[in-house]
């Protein structure tokens, strides 16, 4: 099965280094659009489906709190899984983001892994 | 993801090209980091992130991985702040060596309010493989508001 | 069984299911594996140095003793004898931190750092490991199964499950599911 994602971030390099944690992780992509920001993020939205989302927190104009947020108000968007990559590694900020819908959240830095492994949590498949 | 080995702490300074990046961050403290790299280290390391040959990289791109370390070095780091408010960190940016930093400071100061008396800073500078790396990180407490936020 | 010794230093690939790569004695060294769980071809890579810029001459006589040297000739080996790096499962074992004979304390961890550096610009993730510590390893590889048995401390365990078992994966995640 090929999957289409979306990765949220205003860094370049890190948006590459996350494809290519997916690619290596054994998961096909058919699509795999980048935004820099949330409203970027929810403008692409708006004309594509994607079945998974890795977003960052600091982000210049709309946050990935405030990006998460709409997306939870929203009746089709907010069935779409979102994993949350931030440097913040306090609990205060997990707890809200999970609370807000996030389906995993994986501290930077981190292992590709790590990020392997919610991925497979969070699409429910493993793959060999 | 960087893969970087810190073998020492500094011993001498060997003036090299380098590359900065710089942030502010808005919180309790609010504050500033610079990051300076040799230029070597930030072709070696930024090869190594994106996983590619050092003689395909882009001056771009190695920007954008210098940026991102400073990014996770100042989010890692605030991380282990104990703070009433949660940090905004700007986007890190590249900057002109000398005129940059001052550039950086005077946004800092205009972030906050007039009085104020310098309160932590921390600097780090460690011998990597292939050059050298220096993390300054600088914090403004409040001493004297005249407008709150 | 056919059991194959991997010494200090050392690299050796299985083909047929009724061998089994041993390594002894992994210290501040590193025991990487592979397996093709499909063709059932392995190999096992037993190396000492994360860096072989430090001794050009020694590559040339044994380029298994280093991690940037011995690792893709490890990668090289198994895809000639039929694996596909796509499907390679790998392993890592030792890093341990001990004394070496220089009184230096970090060998383990920069061998371990610069496999994953190699790992990671091969384009191949770990699936299992056993790293770090103060403890000496010893670890087999079965070639039929694929499955890595160690021993620390006078105990043995399975490090793996086959890769055939789905939902199986050793690196903690925070997600609700």
């Amino acid at each position: 099965m090929a999957y289409r994602v979306l990765i949220v971030d205003d860094s370049p390099a890190m948006r590459s280094f996350v494809r290519r944690v997916i690619l290596l992780s054994g998961f096909e992509l058919s699509e795999c659009f980048d935004a820099g920001d949330g409203r970027e993020a929810l403008s692409l939205l708006q004309h594509e489906w994607v079945d998974a989302i890795l977003t960052d927190i600091n982000m210049p104009g709309m946050d990935g709190e405030e990006f998460l947020r709409l997306l939870a108000a929203d009746d089709v968007l907010r069935s779409i899984p979102v994993i949350v990559i931030s440097t913040d590694a306090t609990q205060t900020r997990i707890r809200r983001l999970m609370a807000l819908g996030a389906r995993g959240y994986i501290t930077k830095p981190f292992v590709p892994e790590t990020l392997r492994a919610e991925l497979e949590a969070t699409l429910g498949v493993t793959v060999d | 993801m960087f893969f970087i080995e810190c073998l020492s702490d500094l011993r001498e300074f060997v003036p090299e090209p380098e590359v900065v990046a710089g942030l502010t961050f808005d919180g309790d403290p609010a504050g500033e980091l610079e990051l300076k790299i040799s230029a070597s280290a930030a072709r070696s390391v930024s090869a190594d992130f994106l996983a590619t040959d050092e003689a395909d990289l882009s001056e771009q791109e190695i920007h954008d991985v210098v940026c991102e370390l400073a990014n996770m070095i100042c989010g890692s780091a605030l991380s282990r702040v104990e703070s009433a408010a949660t940090f905004r960190l700007s986007t890190p940016r590249i900057m002109d060596s000398a005129r940059d930093i001052a550039t950086l400071s005077e946004a800092a100061a205009s972030a906050s309010d007039p009085f104020f008396e310098v309160g932590d800073s921390a600097i780090h500078a460690v011998e990597l493989g292939s050059g050298r790396l220096v993390v300054s990180i600088h914090t403004e407490k409040l001493k004297w508001p005249l407008f709150p936020r | 069984m056919d059991q194959i010794v991997v010494g200090m230093a050392d690299c050796k690939i299985g083909d047929t299911p009724e061998q089994v790569l041993t390594t002894y004695a992994l210290g501040s060294c590193i025991g990487l594996m592979v397996h093709d769980p499909k063709v059932h071809v392995g190999g096992m890579l037993h190396f000492m140095l994360p860096d072989s810029s430090i001794d050009r001459n020694r590559v040339r006589d044994n380029p298994y003793m280093f991690a940037d040297t011995g690792i893709p000739q490890l990668l090289d080996e198994v895809c000639n004898r039929g694996a596909v790096k796509r499907r390679l499962i790998v392993h890592a074992v030792g890093g341990a931190k001990m004394l070496d004979s220089e009184g230096v304390f970090e060998i383990g961890k920069r061998n371990y750092l610069a496999m994953r550096k190699i790992l990671w610009k091969a384009g191949l993730l770990l699936h299992g490991e056993a790293v770090g510590g103060v403890n000496s390893r010893t670890v087999r590889l079965e070639i039929g199964s694929g499955k890595i048995w160690l021993q620390e401390s006078g105990t043995q365990r399975e490090l793996t499950l086959p890769a055939q078992q789905k939902g199986v994966n050793t690196w903690p995640t925070v997600s609700s599911s």
